[in-house]
């Protein structure tokens, strides 16, 4: 059964789990994946007629869909550690980010946020999470002379749609029924001062 | 909220770990799309530039410290992603320089990704990893600190867990 809320047994099991989660994982270097990805980039967009946009899109439905599969998988990690209340979101996100990424995680990605549908800053109609990252391990790899074409291709949403996908099994975990739309409403490469991702969350029908 | 800007750079990932899932959860993705828009030699040719690209790539801030190719090769797995790569000598020239070396992984972590073995004629799942190594040693015997002094070698990968094989075998031919 989901509890309610996370309370202080479940941060601090948490606290020693998400460590443990880390130390057995077969890990990569962070530089080979994000260069994997945009040679993946590449070679679709050779295959799909020298369309940068449709090779950035492919390979982040491909992500996002393929982040569902195994991600169901992890959540049997995380099942000590979520909870029915939205707010406990960062703490449930700062949990899998650990376990992805190890403690450094926070110099990529700081844990969603949940800013419900009638909080005075929310320009929506709808409740979402809002995710920041300080530097971005897509455009990171990117030189001077590639960032002006990947500008208007939301590059960043590769990785940012995987996320999504793990927010989205969560929720149904817990018992909503949410499906989530990425948004990154602000981007490094359009000259933004960081990176915004917003995760909102439409009531799925019945 | 302000932050410096700083979309980041290769040295802010290079030797940062994450977790091998993520990669095993995209590959099988790279793997099928190409077999099937590509068919399977074609495919395999792809994987191979989508590696040798990525080693290019890794080779702008990684310095390889190892000489000999069997540690420089045993060194690039390590980086990548913690492996180990055993070596089997299969022929050797007559003045006794290696000729064709076999590069052998029981435990090849991008074959782990895929659940079911996939068997497409002229692929082999884990091709990527020989574009990898060629452009590495290609690479190396460039910039003239192997020991070993060959002029390049090919590499092609002739059996693959992934793809139902008990264990993936990269062939290295030197020519001198």
């Amino acid at each position: 059964m989901v509890r309610e809320k996370v309370g202080f047994i479940q941060r601090f099991l948490a606290g020693v789990g998400k460590r443990l989660l880390w130390w057995r994982a077969e890990k990569m270097d962070l530089y080979v994946l994000a260069l994997m990805a945009h040679e993946t980039v590449l070679k679709y967009k050779e295959i799909l007629g020298g369309d940068l946009g449709a090779g950035v899109e492919l390979l982040k439905k491909q992500f996002a869909d393929s982040a569902k599969t195994y991600l169901r998988n992890f959540m049997d990690q995380l099942k000590l550690v979520v909870s029915k209340d939205l707010n406990d979101m960062e703490f449930m996100s700062e949990v899998a980010l650990w376990s992805i990424l190890g403690k450094r995680y926070k110099k990529f990605f700081i844990p969603s946020i949940y800013i419900a549908a009638d909080d005075p800053i929310n320009p929506y109609e709808l409740p979402y999470f809002l995710g920041i990252s300080p530097k971005c391990l897509m455009c990171a790899i990117l030189d001077e002379s590639e960032r002006d074409e990947y500008k208007d291709k939301n590059y960043g949403e590769i990785i940012t749609y995987a996320l999504g996908s793990l927010i989205e099994i969560i929720l149904e975990y817990v018992g909503y029924n949410y499906s989530v739309e990425v948004k990154e409403t602000r981007c490094f490469l359009r000259g933004d001062a960081y990176s915004e991702i917003i995760y909102l969350l439409h009531e799925k029908e019945e | 909220m302000e932050k410096k800007y700083s979309p980041g750079t290769p040295e802010d990932l290079f030797g940062r770990k994450v977790r091998l899932l993520v990669a095993q959860m995209t590959y099988p993705e790279l793997v099928n799309f190409l077999t099937q828009h590509r068919g399977g030699k074609d495919a395999e040719q792809d994987l191979r530039d989508v590696g040798a690209n990525t080693c290019k790539g890794l080779l702008k801030v990684w310095k390889p410290k190892s000489r000999g190719v069997i540690s420089l090769i045993k060194e690039l797995v390590k980086v990548i992603w913690n492996g180990k790569m055993g070596y089997k000598m299969l022929e050797r020239t007559s003045d006794k320089r290696p000729l064709l070396v076999e590069f052998i992984d029981k435990d090849c972590k991008l074959c782990k990704s895929e659940e079911e073995v996939l068997k497409v004629e002229g692929l082999h799942y884990c091709a990527a990893v020989s574009g990898f190594i060629e452009e590495l040693l290609n690479y190396m015997v460039k910039q003239g600190t192997m020991k070993l002094p060959y002029k390049t070698a090919q590499v092609e990968t002739v059996s693959s867990i992934g793809s139902g094989d008990n264990k993936c075998s990269h062939v290295c031919m030197f020519s001198y």
